[in-house]
């Protein structure tokens, strides 16, 4: 599709061409805004403020990459300065002495369906649901997560690893219920 | 592990790729106000700097009274130095008429004392009226100048002046400006702008009419001021007689024109006239036009007051002027408010150089083949702050780039007129003169162009706009660009914050 005529109005203001663009991507974004929050509330709020953010700084958009993409990182962004503000990252320990407790019988790929695994990450704590996003669906690197949430690479390594622990935790004891 | 790390990321990635999640119809709602908010706020930043652009200007015109004080005071020095001067009778009566200027009225000529220290110490053999222009007072026209005077420099009383003039209208009916013919006087140097001079050398009218030199009046404004001054037009009977005889008010003010005088008249010991149109001259104002003159005459009678030049070489004596006026340059700092549909309005404040430069020179040429010459090379800097209220309408945009067209008024104060003049052929005696104006009055102006603006930074651009700038006439009596060609080709630039 053919975002240019769209971002046109919406750089200069146009509250019709703001509501065009929010059309084409609120879903996929509240879809973003969801992995990131503990619930639909949460989650609202990230979309209108990522929305707001998009419609302001639409004029950084060099237009190189895909529009999608670079709205994914308003979100993702404009989550993870949430999460800073609430400090919720805080309680966070290294990976050293983390037992990965991962239980070799739960195939999480094939026995879950995706909106039980949504529900999973959403009950997640806040700091391994933002680390498990960011590693395992975003791509990044534990070094570049690091960086963005200010926490040592051995702590993103170990936010992980207990991410994942807690996800085979609630798929075990998920298929263990009678 | 890595493995199994990267076989759990495919499955997330490949779970979460086109995951998506219905807003509620509220979400936008509530997005939408927020925006709306948003311009609502943004327009905030608009009115503070429109209302910083209008205090600036504001500023700018209390400079402005504060440098007419000034220049008013430059004037009396130039007169007080003239009054200790022992050089010739015709340089000292200059400075008595110049001084008569500045006092206002005459006792003796009308009633309207208006006590001053030099009132009383009239060196001029003749009548001198102040009038003023508009509905000002005499003391707010000795301030600002707009000072009229009319003398005869050898018949000192009124009855003078009616003569003249009853023959003026006599011998001119067509012409407006009273002229007279009587008695052959020599004409008194005037060297102060608006300065009005009756005299009775036909020659000498006709010369100074041919070369707009001398406008020898009273004139409709004259006889205003003089009600103005609280005359009624019995007083006005009374004291000009036979000259509104019969005519009722209406009448009166059908009795001349405006007061023009653009000219510069030299005269030396022998009588002898320098003149030419003089209004490149004239066109500079104020202080500095005084001084100017004042050293053009004292020069002139150095230079030609010696017996090889005669009446008879009046022909040989030429004033050679020039002046070329530069475009102006225009900087702006500006504030734009994006409104819909591609229209943005646009203000600011905008700050103007004006340049000028000139000569002015004086030359004999006689039969015995005597010739000489001495002047001036005149700098003028004119510097102007302005407001700019500008619309604009984009029609090409790129992501930096904007094409427009945009069309406003603008509004500028005249800051200070800066002059420099330096002797041409540093002739003994001459020195450089250095002076400074206040620039009265406000310049409207109206524009329309095209114009680029280059985004340099979030919100900033660079612009450049070539325009067609209509100037109005000023009340300013600065002659500049402006006002020499009030239709002009210019090129605004600036930076601009543009609000969205």
């Amino acid at each position: 599709m053919d975002y240019n005529k769209i971002l046109e109005g919406c750089l200069k203001g146009n509250l019709k061409a703001q509501r065009e663009l929010y059309d084409c991507f609120a879903s996929k974004m509240l879809g973003v805004c969801m992995r990131y929050s503990a619930n639909r509330e949460e989650a609202k709020d990230l979309l209108h403020d990522g929305f707001i953010k998009v419609f302001t700084k639409l004029d950084t958009f060099s237009g190189s990459g895909p529009l999608e993409a670079w709205m994914r990182r308003i979100f993702v962004n404009t989550a993870l300065e949430q999460l800073r503000k609430n400090d919720v990252l805080r309680d966070t320990v290294d990976y050293d002495g983390i037992t990965e407790n991962l239980d070799a019988s739960v195939d999480i790929e094939s026995d879950l369906n995706r909106a039980e695994l949504m529900e999973i990450i959403n009950s997640m704590p806040p700091g391994y649901r933002t680390v498990f996003n960011l590693y395992a669906i975003e791509g990044y690197a534990h070094q570049e997560i690091a960086t963005m949430l200010h926490i040592s690479e051995g702590t993103s390594k170990s936010q992980f690893a207990r991410a994942k622990v807690w996800l085979q935790t609630k798929i075990t004891s998920k298929y263990s219920e009678p | 592990m890595k493995e199994e790390k990267d076989k759990l990321r495919d499955f997330m990635q490949g779970a979460f790729q086109d995951y998506e999640v219905a807003p509620d119809p509220e979400d936008w709602n509530r997005i939408e106000k927020t925006l709306f908010g948003r311009k609502r706020r943004r327009i905030l930043p608009f009115i503070i700097w429109a209302t910083a652009a209008c205090l600036l200007l504001l500023l700018a015109l209390y400079t402005g009274g504060i440098l007419n004080h000034s220049e008013n005071t430059i004037v009396h020095t130039a007169v007080n130095a003239h009054k200790t001067d022992k050089s010739p009778s015709l340089l000292n009566t200059n400075s008595a008429a110049k001084e008569a200027v500045q006092t206002g009225f005459d006792k003796k000529s009308l009633s309207t004392n208006h006590s001053s220290e030099k009132i009383n110490q009239s060196k001029v053999n003749g009548i001198t009226v102040a009038t003023v222009q508009e509905n000002k007072t005499v003391n707010e026209a000795k301030t600002i100048h707009h000072v009229a005077a009319i003398k005869t420099s050898q018949h000192a009383k009124l009855k003078s002046v009616e003569r003249l003039i009853r023959t003026a209208k006599a011998t001119e009916p067509i012409n407006t400006l009273l002229a007279a013919n009587q008695t052959k006087q020599t004409p008194q140097v005037d060297l102060k702008d608006k300065t009005v001079t009756v005299s009775s050398d036909q020659t000498l009218i006709s010369r100074a009419e041919n070369n707009n030199l001398l406008v020898h009046a009273i004139s409709q404004r004259n006889t205003d001021l003089l009600l103005n001054q609280g005359k009624n037009i019995a007083q006005l009977k009374q004291q000009f007689g036979g000259i509104l005889s019969g005519r009722d008010p209406s009448g009166v003010q059908n009795i001349g024109s405006d007061i023009r005088f653009t000219g510069l008249a030299l005269s030396n010991s022998s009588g002898m006239i320098i003149q030419s149109s003089g209004k490149e001259m004239m066109s500079y104002s104020g202080s500095f036009a005084s001084q100017l003159a004042s050293n053009m005459f004292t020069n002139s009678v150095k230079v030609f007051d010696n017996s090889l030049l005669s009446s008879l070489n009046i022909g040989d004596l030429f004033q050679n002027n020039s002046r070329n006026y530069f475009p102006p340059i225009t900087f702006g700092l500006n504030v734009n408010l994006a409104l819909e549909n591609n229209w943005s309005i646009e203000t600011g404040i905008q700050y103007t150089r004006l340049q000028s430069s000139g000569s002015i020179s004086i030359s004999s040429s006689n039969a015995i083949q005597f010739t000489t010459s001495f002047g001036y090379n005149v700098d003028e800097n004119l510097y102007y702050l302005g407001v700019p209220f500008i619309i604009n309408y984009t029609f090409s945009q790129t992501r930096k780039t904007s094409f427009y067209i945009s069309g406003g008024i603008s509004v500028e104060k005249g800051l200070i007129a800066k002059y420099k003049a330096t002797p041409v052929d540093n002739f003994p005696g001459m020195t450089p003169i250095y002076s400074h104006n206040a620039i009265p009055g406000l310049q409207y102006s109206m524009f329309g162009g095209i114009g680029i603006s280059y985004k340099f930074i979030r919100h900033f651009e660079l612009f450049g706009q070539p325009s067609m700038t209509y100037y109005l006439k000023s009340d300013g009596k600065n002659n500049t660009i402006y006002s020499v060609h009030p239709l002009i080709f210019n090129l605004r630039t600036g930076i601009r914050y543009t609000i969205k």
